[in-house]
């Protein structure tokens, strides 16, 4: 009897690990997935050399960490020992704050030391092309107005901006002269008289006096409540800029509710076994008003993640014709669908909008527009022929030099496109970066005279 | 490929646990020999017929030293033998030491250096080439019959659990073993918990306590306090520890799991009174082969007090040498060798009148200093370091390294010093030595698997740092 307990013990023991085994080739369990967006390893293809020289043991053993049987478990279970005894978590990208506080690790480096020393240690070099950007800015709002198109900015706070108090502690940034890109920004945009709306400002404001979370305990992004404050404002900000009739919000009843997506997208990422208890929060639901007299304007935003908060609050249907958001100036989404940003035919996209919204959180400002600017600066000036030709002459000028095109081939072959297209990329690349070495006439703080005589604006 | 592994753990282990236990008993030796060659060449694949040449040449070059009936053959075969196994040793381990070294006298008296092709070393040939050593003597003492078979005599060396990092298996302790051997399922079911606390202190302790020396360590030592330094030394103090005994019970827990009794390896040694009491609890197996293959050949203690203190010394030097070919190795050894000289002269009577506490601690300081030596490999960085020990600058000392680092360092360090306490004993005891009974595996086992999965989950946790990726 007690031999037999033993073997059936062991035999269940053999057979949990061979259960784990076979759950890691076959994932024949379909369990909880984690959250959070990683590029999974592929399987590694055994090749004699690699075999011999040890890298397809390593991919090997990364595959196998991607595709671990039990993964779910194992991690949620890691996930929750560490966060309950040690108060920490194995996800860098999350910084636990104080009273339990979540951050985005990117936010905490910018509170102690801005982002922009990420891209420059240079001050002098950084202010230069905060100039240099609000300056094409302001000769892009004023080109656009011809067209009765209207581009402005949305200045959105870092969590870390609103709710310092239970930030970490600093032990790795330090840049005594730092300059923040908010803060430059918004001087240049009240010198030049740029459109801007400052949500900075008033969430710093409003902060003790509001009976609801701006930003809860366990986000990354402002709430969802604070969203929809955000974008009646936002509503109201492009009638006035625009002198335009827009549908309006109508905001019902605030609510207490258990935490909702996306206001736990930071307890997401910690991928623990149990959620975190956390104080309601207030929601509420909104619809827009019906008003026949207002217009459906195409509202085109450039920005990054906080605006994704309002599609899941906003009615945009009811407001907007269309409303495409340009992730990063890198992926235009159109509802469900989205492309490119090199895709899209820019003159045409610039003439169907109504409001132009470049949406940037203090993180991210030092990269405002992510070149589009520039480069609507540009098709705002100049005709395609005249882009074409200037982007043959960059083209031929990295021919010309093998180092620089051998450098491009490389890339070519990295990113699985032919060369011409990866020497085309290139080219608009340094055109958008620096438009001025290109196009003498946008030199200076004076308006170009020259028009792209192509665009008229489409009326929706 | 190592225990701590998702390749091991996931794929190896349970891969070779069924086919070793489905197949006859009489099959077992050849599938676990399979597995094990197959674990090498994984891990390994450049080497591998490098480790079974050399087994084959040495097999059959002890079977001609056991037939010949002359003496002047036994010992040429015999020293032929040792000849293979230490020259490829030292052809891997050392060539590049003394090439660098050779380069550097030449540089010195204004010389050109030659140039070579640095020569990669194969994992465990420390541990195999030892294995090799206490077969080849042993049956050239007579201790035992060589063996019949070929199979066995690689399964011997090649044997996966301990080939890599120990314990040094004499070939007597396993010989009977090899042969044929009983199986009982609750030793089985005991190996597979010595082997998930191994790993547990290899994945829970050591990897945590390491990760953070590492970055201590890679800072401008002249600049540390003695504070952090301190702190510093004890974790890797402890991380080592955790690291080489944890291996070590994996070993033993799979050899068990395939009825295979290997030696202790590790007894408490930080619980030691002494540094000669330490090397009786640290490495065990190591300094057992250096007592009988080198200590006692030398002359041991039958001879002047003089010879016998510099053969001390010299095993001791050898010993470092042995753990890695670079100076702070060899520094390392002499400086246990020299403390071991010091204990016989009269330190251990000064330790006797101080009682155990105190010589406790006063060994485990000594101890600590060694593993700077041992820890940090350019020797001005290791005197800058010891400097700052004792430095005895405390006033910038702040605890920034983490929850996680200092619970894990206090836990490591309750575990390690839990044996000078009576119920540490017992608790040791009945954790390794005792059978235990159906309540007590009840107990035992869900544990276990407990374990097992929070090993994976830290196993898998590091570099799993997804972002919020946002589209609708």
């Amino acid at each position: 009897m007690k031999n037999n307990f033993h073997k059936i013990l062991f035999v269940i023991t053999i057979t949990l690990l061979t259960v784990i085994m076979v759950q890691t080739m076959t994932g024949f369990i379909s369990l909880k997935k984690l959250t959070g967006a990683m590029t999974l390893a592929d399987a590694p293809k055994l090749t004699y050399r690699n075999y011999v020289d040890g890298s397809f043991q390593h991919d090997c053993e990364q595959y196998s960490k991607d595709h671990l049987g039990f993964r779910e478990w194992a991690l949620r279970l890691y996930n929750q020992y560490t966060w309950n005894c040690y108060n920490t978590s194995s996800n860098t990208n999350v910084k636990i704050g104080k009273d339990k506080w979540l951050y985005e690790s990117g936010f905490v480096m910018d509170h102690y030391q801005s982002a922009m020393y990420e891209y420059t240690n240079d001050t002098s070099e950084m202010k230069m092309l905060f100039d240099k950007e609000a300056l094409r800015l302001w000769k892009v709002q004023e080109l656009l107005k011809e067209h009765d198109i209207h581009i402005f900015v949305s200045l959105i706070p870092g969590k870390d901006v609103i709710y310092p108090e239970h930030l970490p502690e600093n032990t790795e940034y330090f840049q005594p002269d730092g300059i923040h890109a908010y803060d430059y920004y918004k001087k240049r945009f009240d010198e030049l008289g740029i459109n801007y709306i400052d949500f900075v400002e008033l969430f710093k404001n409003i902060k003790d006096s509001v009976d609801y979370q701006l930003f809860t305990k366990t986000s990354s992004h402002w709430s969802n409540i604070a969203s929809i404050y955000v974008f009646d404002s936002i509503i109201n900000y492009m009638e006035v800029i625009g002198n335009k009739n827009i549908t309006n919000l109508n905001i019902g009843e605030k609510y207490h509710a258990q935490t909702r997506e996306p206001d736990d997208d930071l307890e997401q990422l910690l991928n623990l076994a149990f959620r975190i208890k956390s104080e309601p929060n207030y929601y509420a639901d909104v619809t827009a008003i019906n008003d026949t007299t207002a217009i459906k304007p195409y509202f085109i935003t450039i920005g990054d993640s906080y605006f994704w908060n309002f599609t899941k609050n906003i009615p945009f249907d009811d407001i907007f014709k269309k409303y495409p958001y340009w992730y990063y100036n890198s992926t235009v989404y159109y509802d469900s669908e989205h492309t490119s940003t090199r895709e899209i035919d820019m003159e045409q996209e610039l003439m169907r909008a109504d409001f132009i919204m470049l949406n940037y959180c203090t993180l991210q400002l030092y990269k405002l527009g992510n070149y589009f600017i520039a480069n609507a600066l540009i098709h705002l000036c100049y005709d395609q022929e005249t882009i074409d030709s200037v982007i043959s002459g960059i083209t031929n000028t990295i021919k010309s030099n093998v180092e620089w095109y051998n450098s491009i081939v490389e890339k070519a072959k990295n990113n699985n496109i032919t060369t011409d297209e990866a020497l085309y990329n290139d080219a608009i690349y340094l055109m958008n970066l620096n438009p001025e070495k290109y196009f003498d006439e946008l030199k200076g703080d004076k308006m170009p005279i020259s028009r792209n005589k192509n665009l008229t604006k489409i009326n929706n | 490929m190592v225990f701590s592994s998702n390749v091991f753990l996931v794929f190896f282990l349970p891969a070779f646990l069924i086919c070793y236990f489905i197949s006859p008993k009489s099959w077992r030796n050849i599938v676990l020999l399979l597995f094990s060659i197959i674990f090498y060449a994984y891990g390994a694949p450049e080497f591998v017929l490098y480790l079974l040449g050399s087994t084959i040449i040495n097999f059959y070059l002890v079977k001609l030293m056991h037939k010949t009936g002359s003496q002047r053959l036994k010992k040429l075969y015999c020293g032929l033998a040792i000849a293979v196994s230490l020259g490829l040793l030292v052809y891997f381990k050392y060539a590049n030491f003394f090439a660098d070294n050779f380069n550097a006298i030449l540089g010195a008296i204004g010389l050109h250096s030659f140039t070579f092709t640095r020569i990669l070393l194969p994992i465990g040939i420390s541990f195999f080439t030892f294995q090799s050593i206490t077969y080849i003597i042993d049956t050239y003492r007579g201790n035992n019959e060589p063996m019949s078979r070929l199979t066995d005599y690689m399964l011997y060396i090649i044997m996966f659990p301990q080939l890599i990092a120990g314990p040094i298996v004499r070939y007597c302790d396993i010989e009977g073993e090899i042969r044929q051997r009983d199986y009982r399922w609750s030793e089985c079911l005991q190996g597979f918990y010595r082997f998930i606390i191994g790993l547990s202190k290899k994945i829970l302790i050591a990897d945590v306590i390491g990760a953070q020396v590492d970055t201590l360590l890679g800072g401008d030592l002249s600049l540390m306090n003695s504070g952090t330094a301190w702190i510093t030394i004890t974790a890797y103090t402890m991380q080592l520890y955790f690291d080489f005994s944890g291996y070590s019970d994996m070993a033993i827990g799979l050899g068990k799991i395939m009825g295979f009794h290997f030696p202790e390896n590790f007894d408490n040694p930080y619980n030691s009174a002494s540094i000669t009491e330490f090397w009786r609890r640290w490495h065990i197996t190591l300094g057992s082969f250096m007592r009988n293959y080198l200590y006692i050949p030398l002359g041991g203690n039958r001879c002047s007090k003089s010879r016998m203190y510099l053969n001390l010394w010299v095993v001791f030097l050898l010993s470092g040498f042995w753990h890695g070919a670079n100076w702070n190795f060899i520094i390392w050894g002499a400086y246990h060798g020299i403390w071991l000289v010091l204990e016989r002269i009269g330190l251990k009577k000064f330790y006797e009148k101080i009682g155990k506490a105190p010589s406790v601690v006063i060994t485990f300081i000594i101890t600590m200093v060694g593993w700077a030596i041992f820890r940090i490999e350019n020797l001005h960085d290791v005197w800058t370091f010891i400097s700052r020990l004792f430095a005895f600058d405390f006033q910038s000392f702040t605890w920034s390294s983490g929850a996680q680092f200092y619970t894990t360092l206090i836990a490591a360090l309750a575990f390690a010093f839990v044996g000078l306490l009576p119920f540490g004993k017992k608790l040791i005891n009945f954790t390794f030595y005792t059978d235990y009974s159906i309540k007590q595996h009840l107990v035992a086992w869900p544990i276990a698997i407990f374990m097992l999965l929070v090993c994976l989950g830290a196993l898998n946790s590091a570099g799993f740092s997804p972002f919020i990726y946002f589209r609708f």
